[in-house]
């Protein structure tokens, strides 16, 4: 899981231990935090939330273009569905050589190949 | 009167392709036919599409083939001016200037005039009579725009005194075809990065209204060049609500095989989706 320490994030894997976590995902958490203010939070959960494709491209742009975050001001609603775009971009980004997001049929489909013939096939 | 700033910050721009029709033959355009066919613009479907977009913030560009062909030119303008959220644009080849001169005096419409064909070692080429001036600095919204042909990158060092003329807030410049931000970066192939042709997707550059086959279409360069077609709506108001808030555009195939030059900072600044997502 992800967590928050010292306004760090850092991964917690199974046995306790904390990794650190890339700075790219670092910027991205500054600046979601600067667009969505106490609206931000970091919850496994709140990724499973299905939104509007609009809100996962703007999450990807400011991943990929930290400077695009400038001065952006949100209204609630969207700003709730920003961070659960927020949320499911980071687990899938972090997580996914670890955990598999159970929203993400993607990950389901592969799961239920590798039970069926003991293969990972993704 | 209106600015243009204020316009391009806060207004989604929607394409009216009036008609298809022109009276020249640019080499750089690939959305006209010399062919002169519906130049009387339907109201009845104008005020319909208008209505629907009565609550959205948007700037109308009129265009085509050329608005200055268009019969009841006058009365499209009047019925976009109508509604204070629409912002009437006019981009013409300089018809527009010779049929309805009334169009530049008025601040309140965007006047947009591609009156430049293309540059050579001789001669700049024009589209209208030479006797036509390139607009001034100005506060009544007539714009120059000149398109950075691989011509104008050759030889604008040539005219010294045009591109001094041309050196003011009223000239507009643009991409050659929209693919290169200059000609020696031309490439036809390389695409846009992933992310970036995914937001264009979600609203594209402009998407169409296309007043000949009276319907919604995603993008306006697969439109035009008709390599593939783009994707077509009906105009009924849920269609209209759901382009309007980033729901109606998908990520198309065509978008996935797209060698169109897109912005890579975006298309739309982050605080001009802020503004729009209305929720």
């Amino acid at each position: 899981m992800i967590e928050v320490v010292n306004n760090i994030l850092v991964q917690i894997d199974a046995e306790g231990n904390m990794i650190s976590i890339d700075d790219k995902y670092q910027q991205l958490y500054l600046n979601m935090q600067k667009i969505l203010g106490d609206k931000c939070s970091l919850e496994y959960e709140a990724g499973a939330r299905e939104v509007e494709d609009i809100y996962y491209y703007l999450v990807e742009k400011i991943y990929e273009l930290p400077t695009y975050a400038w001065d952006a001001e949100f209204k609630d609603g969207p700003k709730q569905k920003l961070n659960s775009a927020f949320n499911k971009f980071i687990h899938n980004k972090i997580l996914w050589k670890t955990q598999e997001p159970y929203w993400n049929n993607y990950f389901s489909d592969a799961k239920n190949l590798r039970q069926s013939n003991g293969k990972f096939l993704v | 009167m209106i600015d243009l700033k204020d316009v391009q910050n806060n207004y989604l721009a929607i394409d009216f392709f009036l008609s298809m029709s022109c009276n020249k033959d640019c080499h750089y355009c690939t959305s006209y036919t010399l062919e002169q066919r519906n130049l009387t613009v339907d109201m009845e479907f104008l005020k319909r599409t208008l209505y629907y977009l009565r609550n959205y913030k948007t700037r109308c560009n009129i265009l085509g083939g050329e608005p200055g062909l268009i019969k009841n030119l006058p009365e499209v303008i009047e019925e976009i001016k109508s509604n204070p959220n629409h912002v009437c644009e006019v981009l013409s080849n300089s018809t527009v200037r010779r049929r309805y001169p009334k169009v530049l005096t008025d601040p309140d419409i965007i006047y947009v005039e591609h009156f430049i064909l293309d540059f050579y070692e001789h001669e700049i080429t024009y589209l209208g009579p030479r006797s036509y001036e390139f607009h001034q600095e100005n506060d009544m919204n007539n714009y120059n725009l000149v398109i950075k042909t691989p011509n104008f990158e050759k030889y604008k060092h040539l005219y010294p005194e045009e591109m001094k003329k041309l050196d003011n807030k009223n000239t507009l410049w643009k991409e050659f075809n929209g693919r290169s931000p200059n000609f020696s970066e031309i490439q036809l192939n390389p695409q846009a990065a992933e992310i970036d042709r995914k937001m264009c997707a979600a609203f594209p550059m402009v998407p169409v209204i296309n007043f000949e086959n009276q319907n919604l279409v995603h993008c306006s360069k697969k439109f035009a060049n008709n390599a593939i077609t783009s994707k077509e709506f009906e105009i009924t108001q849920e269609n209209v609500d759901k382009m309007m808030n980033f729901r109606l555009f998908k990520y198309e195939n065509y978008c996935v095989t797209c060698t169109e030059y897109v912005q890579p900072k975006g298309h739309f600044p982050l605080k001009k989706y802020a503004s729009i997502l209305l929720e």
